[in-house]
Protein backbone atom coordinates (compact mmCIF):
# COMPACT_ATOMS: atom_id res chain seq x y z
CA UNK A 1 0.00 0.00 0.00
CA UNK A 2 1.54 3.53 -1.17
CA UNK A 3 0.96 5.57 1.91
CA UNK A 4 1.91 9.16 2.27
CA UNK A 5 3.93 9.30 5.35
CA UNK A 6 4.42 12.19 7.24
CA UNK A 7 6.41 13.77 10.18
CA UNK A 8 4.94 15.63 13.07
CA UNK A 9 7.29 17.94 14.97
CA UNK A 10 6.51 19.40 18.51
CA UNK A 11 8.79 21.96 18.97
CA UNK A 12 8.64 25.31 21.80
CA UNK A 13 9.57 28.72 20.83
CA UNK A 14 11.73 30.65 23.21
CA UNK A 15 12.50 35.08 22.59
CA UNK A 16 12.49 37.42 24.43
CA UNK A 17 11.13 41.36 24.06
CA UNK A 18 13.72 44.08 23.76
CA UNK A 19 14.14 46.30 26.64
CA UNK A 20 12.13 43.41 29.05
CA UNK A 21 15.99 41.97 30.39
CA UNK A 22 17.10 44.77 31.71
CA UNK A 23 15.03 44.41 34.87
CA UNK A 24 16.29 41.25 36.32
CA UNK A 25 19.84 40.42 37.35
CA UNK A 26 21.92 38.28 35.87
CA UNK A 27 21.09 34.43 37.73
CA UNK A 28 17.56 35.15 36.83
CA UNK A 29 16.97 36.10 33.76
CA UNK A 30 16.70 33.52 30.70
CA UNK A 31 15.37 33.43 27.29
CA UNK A 32 12.78 30.97 28.64
CA UNK A 33 11.83 33.80 31.23
CA UNK A 34 10.96 36.50 28.66
CA UNK A 35 9.21 34.05 26.38
CA UNK A 36 6.38 33.45 29.19
CA UNK A 37 6.28 37.45 29.47
CA UNK A 38 5.79 37.92 25.91
CA UNK A 39 2.43 35.96 25.44
CA UNK A 40 1.19 35.66 21.91
CA UNK A 41 2.29 38.08 19.88
CA UNK A 42 3.69 35.09 16.94
CA UNK A 43 0.75 33.63 14.64
CA UNK A 44 1.17 30.32 13.41
CA UNK A 45 0.86 32.44 9.86
CA UNK A 46 4.10 34.26 11.07
CA UNK A 47 5.87 30.60 11.81
CA UNK A 48 4.60 28.60 8.68
CA UNK A 49 6.33 32.50 6.49
CA UNK A 50 9.36 31.93 9.02
CA UNK A 51 10.07 28.18 8.20
CA UNK A 52 9.59 28.24 4.10
CA UNK A 53 11.84 31.26 4.63
CA UNK A 54 14.94 29.58 6.17
CA UNK A 55 13.98 26.54 3.90
CA UNK A 56 14.53 29.14 0.61
CA UNK A 57 17.68 30.42 2.30
CA UNK A 58 19.50 27.32 3.37
CA UNK A 59 17.83 24.25 0.72
CA UNK A 60 16.99 26.94 -1.79
CA UNK A 61 14.32 26.09 -4.62
CA UNK A 62 14.64 22.65 -4.51
CA UNK A 63 14.26 22.55 -0.49
CA UNK A 64 11.08 24.61 -0.93
CA UNK A 65 9.41 22.94 -3.69
CA UNK A 66 9.40 19.64 -2.04
CA UNK A 67 8.05 21.47 1.22
CA UNK A 68 5.02 23.78 -0.91
CA UNK A 69 2.62 21.02 -0.47
CA UNK A 70 3.25 19.09 2.85
CA UNK A 71 4.05 21.99 5.13
CA UNK A 72 2.00 22.72 7.89
CA UNK A 73 1.68 24.24 11.31
CA UNK A 74 -0.65 22.13 13.02
CA UNK A 75 -1.04 23.98 16.28
CA UNK A 76 0.49 26.77 18.17
CA UNK A 77 -0.21 27.39 21.85
CA UNK A 78 -1.16 31.08 23.06
CA UNK A 79 1.00 30.73 26.54
CA UNK A 80 3.22 27.91 25.76
CA UNK A 81 4.90 29.22 22.29
CA UNK A 82 4.80 24.66 21.73
CA UNK A 83 3.80 23.94 18.24
CA UNK A 84 3.22 20.98 16.14
CA UNK A 85 4.30 21.07 12.26
CA UNK A 86 3.42 18.46 9.75
CA UNK A 87 6.40 17.74 7.78
CA UNK A 88 6.58 14.80 5.35
CA UNK A 89 9.04 12.02 5.96
CA UNK A 90 11.53 12.19 2.90
CA UNK A 91 12.14 16.01 3.98
CA UNK A 92 11.69 15.82 8.06
CA UNK A 93 15.96 16.50 8.72
CA UNK A 94 15.55 19.34 6.85
CA UNK A 95 13.00 20.76 8.49
CA UNK A 96 14.92 19.78 11.65
CA UNK A 97 17.85 21.89 10.37
CA UNK A 98 16.00 24.91 9.38
CA UNK A 99 14.50 25.24 12.75
CA UNK A 100 17.78 24.95 14.58
CA UNK A 101 19.22 27.98 12.49
CA UNK A 102 16.51 30.12 12.96
CA UNK A 103 17.89 33.46 14.90
CA UNK A 104 14.57 36.00 14.50
CA UNK A 105 10.82 36.42 14.16
CA UNK A 106 9.37 39.33 13.86
CA UNK A 107 12.47 41.49 14.47
CA UNK A 108 12.19 39.43 18.05
CA UNK A 109 15.71 37.22 18.83
CA UNK A 110 14.35 33.79 18.87
CA UNK A 111 15.25 30.03 19.31
CA UNK A 112 13.49 26.93 18.57
CA UNK A 113 13.90 23.78 20.28
CA UNK A 114 12.67 20.60 18.98
CA UNK A 115 10.80 18.57 21.98
CA UNK A 116 9.70 15.76 20.13
CA UNK A 117 8.98 13.89 16.44
CA UNK A 118 6.72 11.33 16.07
CA UNK A 119 5.37 9.52 13.07
CA UNK A 120 1.59 9.96 14.15
CA UNK A 121 -0.12 12.57 15.51
CA UNK A 122 -1.83 10.55 18.28
CA UNK A 123 1.72 10.32 19.95
CA UNK A 124 2.74 14.02 19.16
CA UNK A 125 -0.36 15.22 20.96
CA UNK A 126 0.84 13.18 24.12
CA UNK A 127 4.07 14.50 23.93
CA UNK A 128 2.91 18.00 23.50
CA UNK A 129 0.61 17.95 26.23
CA UNK A 130 2.93 16.54 28.69
CA UNK A 131 5.54 19.64 27.69
CA UNK A 132 2.48 21.64 27.48
CA UNK A 133 1.88 21.00 31.75
CA UNK A 134 5.60 21.35 32.46
CA UNK A 135 5.55 24.29 30.51
CA UNK A 136 2.49 25.88 31.94
CA UNK A 137 3.25 24.66 35.53
CA UNK A 138 6.94 26.33 35.45
CA UNK A 139 5.22 29.72 33.98
CA UNK A 140 2.62 29.93 36.70
CA UNK A 141 5.13 29.61 39.56
CA UNK A 142 6.61 32.29 38.23
CA UNK A 143 4.20 33.93 37.82
CA UNK A 144 3.61 33.39 41.53
CA UNK A 145 7.08 34.25 42.39
CA UNK A 146 7.15 37.33 40.81
CA UNK A 147 3.73 38.36 42.22
CA UNK A 148 5.14 37.69 45.89
CA UNK A 149 8.01 40.28 45.43
CA UNK A 150 5.68 42.91 44.04
CA UNK A 151 5.67 42.67 39.44
CA UNK A 152 2.64 41.62 38.61
CA UNK A 153 3.19 41.09 34.91
CA UNK A 154 0.23 39.28 33.28
CA UNK A 155 -3.70 40.21 34.19
CA UNK A 156 -4.64 36.11 33.75
CA UNK A 157 -5.70 35.24 37.13
CA UNK A 158 -7.41 31.95 35.56
CA UNK A 159 -6.19 29.11 38.05
CA UNK A 160 -3.40 26.38 37.24
CA UNK A 161 -5.78 23.62 36.50
CA UNK A 162 -8.24 25.64 33.82
CA UNK A 163 -4.96 26.77 32.25
CA UNK A 164 -4.30 23.30 31.51
CA UNK A 165 -7.50 22.12 31.05
CA UNK A 166 -7.81 24.75 28.69
CA UNK A 167 -4.61 24.46 25.99
CA UNK A 168 -4.55 19.94 26.72
CA UNK A 169 -8.14 20.30 25.67
CA UNK A 170 -6.79 22.74 22.43
CA UNK A 171 -4.22 20.12 21.49
CA UNK A 172 -6.53 16.93 21.88
CA UNK A 173 -8.90 18.64 19.57
CA UNK A 174 -6.79 18.48 16.38
CA UNK A 175 -7.82 16.64 13.50
CA UNK A 176 -5.44 14.69 11.49
CA UNK B 1 25.45 13.96 29.98
CA UNK B 2 25.58 16.69 27.29
CA UNK B 3 28.75 19.45 27.00
CA UNK B 4 28.97 22.46 25.91
CA UNK B 5 32.53 23.08 25.29
CA UNK B 6 32.59 26.77 24.10
CA UNK B 7 30.77 29.62 25.55
CA UNK B 8 32.48 32.45 24.13
CA UNK B 9 34.32 35.71 26.51
CA UNK B 10 34.01 38.91 24.25
CA UNK B 11 36.86 39.65 22.47
CA UNK B 12 38.44 42.46 24.97
CA UNK B 13 38.80 39.71 27.36
CA UNK B 14 41.57 38.30 25.48
CA UNK B 15 44.32 40.70 25.62
CA UNK B 16 46.15 40.61 29.03
CA UNK B 17 44.77 42.51 31.62
CA UNK B 18 41.52 42.68 29.07
CA UNK B 19 38.18 43.61 30.36
CA UNK B 20 35.36 41.94 30.69
CA UNK B 21 32.13 44.35 32.04
CA UNK B 22 29.05 43.08 33.85
CA UNK B 23 27.09 43.24 31.22
CA UNK B 24 29.09 40.34 28.98
CA UNK B 25 29.17 38.78 32.03
CA UNK B 26 25.59 39.50 32.45
CA UNK B 27 25.04 37.23 28.94
CA UNK B 28 27.43 34.20 29.85
CA UNK B 29 25.37 34.30 32.61
CA UNK B 30 22.48 34.01 30.76
CA UNK B 31 24.06 31.72 28.42
CA UNK B 32 25.29 28.99 30.93
CA UNK B 33 21.35 29.33 31.94
CA UNK B 34 20.04 28.52 29.22
CA UNK B 35 22.40 25.93 28.37
CA UNK B 36 21.26 24.56 31.58
CA UNK B 37 17.72 24.00 30.45
CA UNK B 38 18.46 22.27 27.67
CA UNK B 39 20.06 19.77 29.21
CA UNK B 40 23.59 20.51 29.16
CA UNK B 41 25.48 19.06 32.16
CA UNK B 42 29.04 20.27 31.96
CA UNK B 43 29.78 23.97 30.17
CA UNK B 44 33.22 25.73 29.53
CA UNK B 45 33.17 29.34 29.30
CA UNK B 46 36.40 30.40 26.66
CA UNK B 47 38.77 32.71 26.66
CA UNK B 48 40.88 33.41 23.19
CA UNK B 49 43.93 34.86 23.52
CA UNK B 50 46.11 36.01 20.74
CA UNK B 51 49.76 35.04 20.55
CA UNK B 52 51.78 34.80 23.56
CA UNK B 53 49.90 34.20 27.12
CA UNK B 54 50.99 35.96 30.22
CA UNK B 55 49.55 35.85 33.52
CA UNK B 56 47.95 38.52 33.78
CA UNK B 57 45.19 36.53 31.38
CA UNK B 58 44.02 35.27 34.39
CA UNK B 59 42.92 38.58 35.68
CA UNK B 60 39.74 38.79 34.56
CA UNK B 61 38.53 35.36 36.15
CA UNK B 62 37.98 37.40 39.31
CA UNK B 63 35.31 39.18 37.96
CA UNK B 64 33.23 36.19 37.06
CA UNK B 65 29.80 36.50 38.87
CA UNK B 66 27.56 33.79 40.86
CA UNK B 67 25.62 32.19 39.35
CA UNK B 68 22.97 29.61 41.12
CA UNK B 69 23.66 26.52 40.25
CA UNK B 70 26.70 26.87 38.55
CA UNK B 71 29.48 25.12 39.89
CA UNK B 72 32.98 26.64 39.13
CA UNK B 73 35.60 24.39 38.91
CA UNK B 74 37.89 26.93 39.77
CA UNK B 75 36.42 27.80 43.26
CA UNK B 76 38.27 25.97 45.89
CA UNK B 77 35.28 26.06 48.09
CA UNK B 78 32.71 24.67 46.10
CA UNK B 79 34.29 23.26 42.78
CA UNK B 80 36.93 21.06 41.51
CA UNK B 81 39.34 21.01 39.11
CA UNK B 82 38.26 17.86 36.62
CA UNK B 83 39.78 14.83 37.62
CA UNK B 84 38.94 11.34 37.23
CA UNK B 85 36.06 11.39 39.34
CA UNK B 86 34.40 14.55 38.29
CA UNK B 87 34.76 14.57 34.48
CA UNK B 88 31.02 14.78 34.49
CA UNK B 89 29.02 14.02 37.30
CA UNK B 90 26.99 16.65 39.06
CA UNK B 91 23.99 17.16 41.44
CA UNK B 92 20.80 17.07 39.45
CA UNK B 93 19.52 20.63 37.90
CA UNK B 94 23.34 22.15 38.25
CA UNK B 95 26.11 22.54 35.31
CA UNK B 96 29.58 22.40 35.89
CA UNK B 97 31.34 25.07 34.93
CA UNK B 98 34.78 24.88 32.99
CA UNK B 99 37.39 27.39 32.56
CA UNK B 100 38.83 27.17 28.73
CA UNK B 101 41.69 29.00 26.79
CA UNK B 102 41.97 29.10 23.05
CA UNK B 103 45.14 30.42 22.06
CA UNK B 104 45.34 31.85 18.33
CA UNK B 105 48.55 30.58 17.03
CA UNK B 106 50.11 32.86 13.86
CA UNK B 107 53.48 31.74 14.81
CA UNK B 108 55.62 29.01 15.55
CA UNK B 109 56.95 30.95 18.43
CA UNK B 110 53.37 31.11 20.36
CA UNK B 111 53.30 27.60 20.99
CA UNK B 112 56.34 28.39 23.59
CA UNK B 113 53.26 29.14 25.95
CA UNK B 114 51.60 25.53 25.40
CA UNK B 115 55.28 23.70 25.98
CA UNK B 116 54.23 22.47 29.70
CA UNK B 117 50.73 21.38 30.96
CA UNK B 118 52.03 21.64 34.28
CA UNK B 119 54.02 24.92 34.83
CA UNK B 120 52.90 28.56 33.69
CA UNK B 121 49.91 30.08 33.34
CA UNK B 122 48.53 27.26 30.93
CA UNK B 123 48.20 25.01 33.94
CA UNK B 124 45.39 27.08 35.69
CA UNK B 125 42.57 26.41 32.66
CA UNK B 126 40.63 22.87 33.06
CA UNK B 127 40.96 22.63 28.70
CA UNK B 128 43.43 24.12 26.38
CA UNK B 129 42.46 24.58 22.65
CA UNK B 130 44.30 25.89 20.00
CA UNK B 131 43.55 27.73 16.99
CA UNK B 132 46.13 27.44 14.07
CA UNK B 133 46.16 30.01 11.63
CA UNK B 134 47.86 28.26 8.24
CA UNK B 135 48.71 24.85 7.03
CA UNK B 136 52.39 24.75 8.82
CA UNK B 137 51.37 25.31 12.25
CA UNK B 138 47.91 22.91 11.98
CA UNK B 139 51.07 19.75 11.29
CA UNK B 140 52.84 21.25 14.45
CA UNK B 141 49.77 21.20 16.27
CA UNK B 142 48.82 17.88 15.00
CA UNK B 143 52.04 16.37 15.62
CA UNK B 144 52.24 16.53 18.99
CA UNK B 145 55.52 19.28 19.69
CA UNK B 146 53.07 21.48 22.21
CA UNK B 147 52.06 19.09 24.98
CA UNK B 148 48.97 21.38 26.90
CA UNK B 149 46.53 20.71 23.93
CA UNK B 150 43.21 19.09 23.96
CA UNK B 151 41.33 20.47 21.40
CA UNK B 152 42.18 21.79 17.67
CA UNK B 153 39.71 24.73 16.97
CA UNK B 154 39.63 26.41 13.59
CA UNK B 155 37.45 28.88 12.80
CA UNK B 156 34.56 28.13 11.04
CA UNK B 157 33.22 30.98 9.99
CA UNK B 158 36.02 32.25 7.81
CA UNK B 159 38.38 30.95 4.66
CA UNK B 160 41.04 28.53 6.07
CA UNK B 161 43.22 29.37 2.79
CA UNK B 162 44.73 25.51 3.41
CA UNK B 163 43.02 21.89 2.92
CA UNK B 164 43.01 19.65 6.12
CA UNK B 165 44.60 16.62 4.92
CA UNK B 166 44.09 13.50 6.29
CA UNK B 167 47.82 12.66 7.16
CA UNK B 168 47.48 15.93 9.22
CA UNK B 169 44.46 15.22 11.00
CA UNK B 170 44.66 11.50 11.41
CA UNK B 171 47.96 12.08 13.56
CA UNK B 172 45.94 14.31 15.65
CA UNK B 173 43.38 12.32 16.63
CA UNK B 174 46.12 9.51 16.96
CA UNK B 175 47.79 11.84 19.38
CA UNK B 176 44.21 12.00 21.23
CA UNK B 177 43.55 15.60 20.28
CA UNK B 178 39.69 16.49 18.96
CA UNK B 179 38.42 18.29 16.39
CA UNK B 180 35.75 21.42 17.57
CA UNK B 181 33.15 22.45 15.15
CA UNK B 182 31.28 25.61 16.35
CA UNK B 183 27.97 26.33 15.03
CA UNK B 184 27.71 30.01 15.91
CA UNK B 185 28.94 31.08 12.18
CA UNK B 186 25.78 29.18 11.32
CA UNK B 187 23.60 31.25 12.88
CA UNK B 188 24.67 34.58 11.18
CA UNK B 189 24.49 35.52 7.81
CA UNK B 190 24.23 34.31 4.82
CA UNK B 191 28.05 33.71 3.11
CA UNK B 192 29.50 33.01 6.63
CA UNK B 193 26.90 30.33 6.77
CA UNK B 194 27.87 28.62 3.40
CA UNK B 195 31.77 28.90 4.50
CA UNK B 196 31.13 27.16 8.05
CA UNK B 197 29.18 24.18 6.17
CA UNK B 198 32.21 24.17 3.70
CA UNK B 199 34.32 24.28 6.61
CA UNK B 200 32.27 21.88 8.55
CA UNK B 201 32.29 19.57 6.37
CA UNK B 202 35.74 18.66 5.55
CA UNK B 203 36.54 18.77 8.92
CA UNK B 204 33.77 15.51 9.02
CA UNK B 205 34.53 14.02 5.82
CA UNK B 206 38.50 13.95 7.11
CA UNK B 207 38.06 12.89 10.81
CA UNK B 208 34.90 10.35 8.91
CA UNK B 209 33.37 11.85 12.12
CA UNK B 210 35.63 10.73 14.70
CA UNK B 211 37.27 12.84 16.92
CA UNK B 212 34.62 15.46 15.94
CA UNK B 213 33.26 18.14 19.08
CA UNK B 214 29.93 20.01 18.81
CA UNK B 215 30.49 23.50 20.78
CA UNK B 216 27.75 26.53 20.46
CA UNK B 217 30.20 29.34 20.36
CA UNK B 218 27.64 31.39 22.21
CA UNK B 219 28.00 34.66 23.19
CA UNK B 220 24.40 35.18 24.13
CA UNK B 221 21.80 33.23 25.61
CA UNK B 222 20.17 32.46 21.89
CA UNK B 223 23.05 31.32 20.31
CA UNK B 224 22.73 27.99 22.10
CA UNK B 225 20.37 25.32 20.64
CA UNK B 226 19.10 22.20 22.38
CA UNK B 227 21.34 18.64 21.25
CA UNK B 228 18.35 17.23 19.80
CA UNK B 229 18.97 20.54 17.49
CA UNK B 230 22.81 20.35 17.26
CA UNK B 231 22.26 16.55 16.19
CA UNK B 232 20.22 16.93 13.77
CA UNK B 233 22.79 19.90 12.06
CA UNK B 234 25.42 16.63 11.91
CA UNK B 235 22.65 14.88 9.39
CA UNK B 236 23.28 17.23 6.45
CA UNK B 237 27.20 17.30 6.91
CA UNK B 238 27.39 13.63 6.61
CA UNK B 239 27.50 13.11 9.93
CA UNK B 240 24.98 10.44 10.89
CA UNK B 241 23.17 11.30 13.93
CA UNK B 242 24.86 8.07 15.81
CA UNK B 243 28.53 10.03 15.40
CA UNK B 244 26.76 12.94 15.69
CA UNK B 245 25.11 12.38 19.22
CA UNK B 246 28.19 10.95 20.30
CA UNK B 247 30.22 14.30 19.36
CA UNK B 248 28.09 16.24 21.58
CA UNK B 249 28.53 13.70 24.77
CA UNK B 250 31.33 10.55 25.01
CA UNK B 251 34.03 12.64 22.43
CA UNK B 252 33.53 15.68 24.57
CA UNK B 253 34.10 13.44 27.85
CA UNK B 254 36.81 12.14 26.19
CA UNK B 255 38.28 15.91 25.87
CA UNK B 256 38.08 16.04 29.69
CA UNK B 257 39.51 13.31 30.44
CA UNK B 258 42.57 13.85 28.35
CA UNK B 259 42.95 17.31 29.77
CA UNK B 260 42.90 15.17 33.10
CA UNK B 261 45.44 13.20 31.93
CA UNK B 262 48.08 15.65 30.71
CA UNK B 263 47.67 18.05 33.65
CA UNK B 264 47.48 15.84 36.67
CA UNK B 265 48.89 12.55 35.54
CA UNK B 266 52.88 11.14 34.41
CA UNK B 267 52.11 9.70 31.09
CA UNK B 268 48.71 8.41 32.13
CA UNK B 269 49.88 6.20 34.73
CA UNK B 270 51.16 8.35 38.06
CA UNK B 271 49.19 10.95 39.66
CA UNK B 272 49.97 12.46 42.71
CA UNK B 273 46.96 13.60 45.09
CA UNK B 274 46.94 16.34 47.77
CA UNK B 275 45.68 14.80 50.81
CA UNK B 276 42.40 16.38 51.24
CA UNK B 277 41.36 17.13 55.01
CA UNK B 278 38.44 15.85 54.56
CA UNK B 279 40.06 12.07 54.22
CA UNK B 280 41.45 12.56 57.67
CA UNK B 281 38.17 12.35 58.93
CA UNK B 282 36.80 9.36 59.95
CA UNK B 283 34.86 9.08 57.48
CA UNK B 284 32.93 5.79 56.60
CA UNK B 285 31.81 6.30 52.98
CA UNK B 286 33.43 4.79 50.25
CA UNK B 287 36.25 7.33 48.47
CA UNK B 288 34.22 7.76 45.05
CA UNK B 289 31.18 8.91 46.81
CA UNK B 290 32.99 11.37 48.98
CA UNK B 291 35.07 12.98 45.54
CA UNK B 292 31.19 13.56 44.31
CA UNK B 293 30.87 16.41 46.63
Amino acid sequence: MVRFKNRYICFELLFETAGEDSRYPASKSSASDQQHILGSTVSAKNIVALVRDQIKLNFGDMGAGHLLSGLQIKYLGNKTQLGIIKVPRDHCRMVQVALALITHVNKHSCTIRVRHVSGTIKKCQKATIQTNRELIIAWYEKQQQLSKSGEILSKDNSSLLDIIKQSTSQISALDL
Amino acid sequence: MFYDLNIALPESAGRPKGHVSGQDWTHVAQTIEQAREFGYDVVAINQTVQGKLVPEHLEIWKSAPVISGAIYSWNKETGARISANTTGRIQRGGVRVLRRLTLVVSDASHGQSLASSVSGVVGEYDIVAVRPTSEKLLLSASSGVWDAVDLISLDMGSRWGFFAKHKTVGQALGAGYAFEISYKPALTDSATRQQWVSNAASIIRVTRGKGVVWTSGACQAFDVRAPCDVVALGEVLQLNSDLSKRALSSNSRAVLLHAFTRASTLKAVISVKQADSAINDDSTEPASKRAKK
